[in-house]
């Protein structure tokens, strides 16, 4: 029952490949066999936050043109057992795989791993729609601004486009004290606009910048409160209830949510 | 020998076929095809060894074929500057006037194809005395002449860094130089936009794929075993390589594929790579992928002003900076340092003439 979850958003610098670093390392980390696909051809980053750049030899064109083996490309995390990487080409452009590939591309992949988990890149042009064409599902990303969350609405309307309508959102960099002083859009607004159920909630968090730099995801940390966010996201995505984290906000955001989401 | 040439022709495989001979090889070409067709046949055959076919000297026999200028420049182009073959003539297959000619093609040194006995099968075999024809050469020899420029096949990129590079890198840059195969080619920044005149990977066939490449050069060597002998006399291999001067910083999705030696006046910036068949000299600091010896030369070195490269490849051999070394190679410029295989692993040494005394350090196999 192995699925491809495409993380996408409209707006570029959200958080699409801190997403899928820290989502693949805590669903691997939670026992499942992970596969992180790169699919930002020509912008690749994701194994810079892995930090497993430099052991990559092969990539995703190389396998898509038939060039390598899928399992050569695959680089294994240092890291966190289960969890590997297939890289996107740095010295080539989206149009460099097509969406059937693509889609082969995953599919092959699902036949080992439970999750396979596409990184995007930003915008909804041929970049985006080969990201998705082997999706299953799709985590919608936005931060709570309006400029991300119109974007976010103009990608999910996309993706049903393409079929897929198993589409979840997950909302990054909240800043709780922002939200209550008012400055913020707060989760309700971002859920009205935008009619879609959440996944994940994550703080914005020093340690997210200060991970990435060190090529470690934030879940690998227990300090870190996104990373505490994000091992909650992973479970939801395995179909587990986890109630969202307090950020510290009012009580009536906590309740607001729950009503949100179908808890009572 | 020849009586029916079409036939000959047609038997080879896929109209392009390889002859030893004491001359050097003999290229057969077929002679019915669509001419773009044939080249890019050419050009596949070619890219089987690369390496062993560089610096070779051939003849070309194109059969009935009418070469136009065009044609002539676009075959020249890819034996000379994208294979580093030396032309040392053509034959054709007319008849009447020029039937049968043999074209000088090096600038000074006029062809000695004194074949005429041995090609015994042609009609009137000439040594380049075909007015129109040698004219016509003539002037694509002498580069200052109108202008005539080639465009610089000496950087192989792929497809896409190509398609990049010409719309935001170096949009109205101009056409740059090709220097004879012989000599050396300098591209500097400007003067590349068109450069790039091979899209895919098809002009480097040879990337990463080291070791079956050296079967497919002995595959070919059994095949014209005069020219093994022959071989003996000229410089070896390394000696006779070309090296591509590129007075640049090579950023990030940049690539440069270069059948020869690979100098960069530069930086080599993470997320860049450069793939030669030879060696990788970087008078800067190298940061990104480097890959001397791509078909297969285990001797080949790369050599930086400073080494702190995301990962070496040297033929075959992959390795990585250990982990613990990564920040301090990245912090400190250091030393000029080399690193080259030694007993089937990637070592870092000083380079000849530095000061360092300090010991190798053997880098991680991937
Ligand atoms: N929750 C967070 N808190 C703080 N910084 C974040 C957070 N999420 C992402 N960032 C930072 O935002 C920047 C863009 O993130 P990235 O994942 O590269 O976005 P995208 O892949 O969508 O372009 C990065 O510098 C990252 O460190
Ligand atoms: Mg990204």
């Amino acid at each position: 029952m192995a699925e491809t979850i495409v993380i996408t958003s409209g707006k570029g610098g959200v958080g699409k490949t801190t997403s899928v670093a820290n989502l693949g390392s805590a669903l691997a980390m939670l026992g499942k066999k992970v596969a992180m696909v790169d699919a930002d051809i020509g912008l690749r980053n994701l194994d810079l936050v892995m930090g497993l750049e430099n052991r990559i030899v092969y990539d995703l064109v190389d396998v898509a043109e038939g060039y390598c083996k899928l399992r050569q490309a695959l680089v294994r995390d240092k890291r966190v057992d289960g969890l590997f990487l297939l890289p996107a080409a740095q010295t080539r452009d989206k149009t460099a795989v097509s969406p059937d590939q693509m889609k082969s591309l995953c599919d092959e992949l699902k036949e080992e791993f439970d999750y396979v988990l596409v990184d995007s890149p930003a915008g909804i042009e041929q970049g985006f729609r080969n990201a998705a064409a082997g999706a299953d599902r799709a985590i919608v990303i936005t931060t709570p601004e309006l400029s991300a969350v119109r974007d976010a609405d103009r990608v999910i309307a996309l993706l049903e486009s393409m079929e897929i309508y198993d589409h979840k959102l997950l909302i990054n960099r909240i800043r709780p004290l922002m939200v209550k002083k008012g400055d913020m859009l707060d989760i309700d607004d971002v859920l009205e606009q935008l009619a879609i159920d959440l996944i994940g909630v994550i703080p914005e968090d020093e340690m997210i910048i200060v991970t990435t730099n060190r090529g470690e995801p934030a879940v690998l940390n227990n300090h870190s409160k996104a990373g505490q966010a994000y091992r909650n996201t992973a479970r939801r995505i395995m179909g587990e209830e986890v109630p969202f984290l307090s950020l510290d906000v009012p009580e009536g955001l906590l309740t607001r949510l729950k009503r949100a989401m179908g808890f009572k | 020998m020849f009586h029916s040439q079409t036939e000959y022709r047609r038997r080879m495989t896929g109209g392009v076929g390889f002859r030893g001979s004491r001359d050097g090889l003999l290229i057969v070409l077929d002679d019915t095809e669509d001419f773009e067709l044939v080249l890019e046949k050419l050009r596949e055959r070619l890219n089987e060894a690369p390496q062993f076919f560089y610096g070779a000297e051939v003849t070309v026999d194109v059969g009935k074929r009418e070469m136009s200028r065009e044609d002539l420049l676009k075959m020249r182009m890819i034996l000379s500057s994208e294979f580093g073959l030396r032309l040392l003539g053509i034959i054709d297959d007319h008849e009447g006037e020029r039937s049968g000619g043999v074209m000088p093609f090096t600038g000074g040194g006029a062809l000695q194809v004194n074949g005429g006995s041995r090609r015994k099968g042609r009609k009137g075999i000439l040594t380049g005395e075909t007015p129109n024809v040698t004219e016509m050469i003539g002037s694509m020899n002498s580069r200052k002449d109108e202008g005539l420029r080639f465009k610089g096949k000496t950087i192989l990129c792929s497809g896409t860094c190509h398609d990049r590079m010409k719309t935001e890198d170096y949009a109205g840059g101009t056409t740059s130089v090709m220097s004879p195969a012989t000599e050396s080619a300098v591209i500097d920044g400007e003067d590349q936009a068109e450069g790039f005149g091979i899209t895919g990977r098809d002009g480097f066939a040879c990337e990463r794929d080291v070791g079956g490449e050296a079967s497919e050069g002995l595959r070919l060597r059994k095949g014209a075993p005069e020219r093994t002998q022959r071989r003996q006399l000229l410089p070896k291999v390394e000696e006779m390589r070309r090296t591509l001067l590129l007075k640049k910083t090579l950023r990030s999705g940049q690539s440069v594929r270069y059948n020869g030696n690979v100098v960069v006046f530069g930086n080599v910036n993470p997320g860049a790579e450069v793939v030669a068949t030879g060696d990788i000299i970087v008078a800067g600091s190298l940061k990104g992928v480097a890959h001397a010896g791509a078909c297969g030369d285990e001797s080949a070195i790369i050599a930086a002003f400073s080494l702190a490269p995301t990962q070496l490849r040297i033929a075959g051999f992959l390795a990585r900076p250990p982990e613990a070394e990564v920040s301090r190679r990245n912090a400190a410029p250091g030393c000029p340092e080399m690193a080259k295989v030694k007993d089937g692993l990637i070592v870092i040494e000083a380079c000849p003439g530095s000061f360092k005394e300090e010991g190798k350090s053997v880098w991680q196999r991937l």
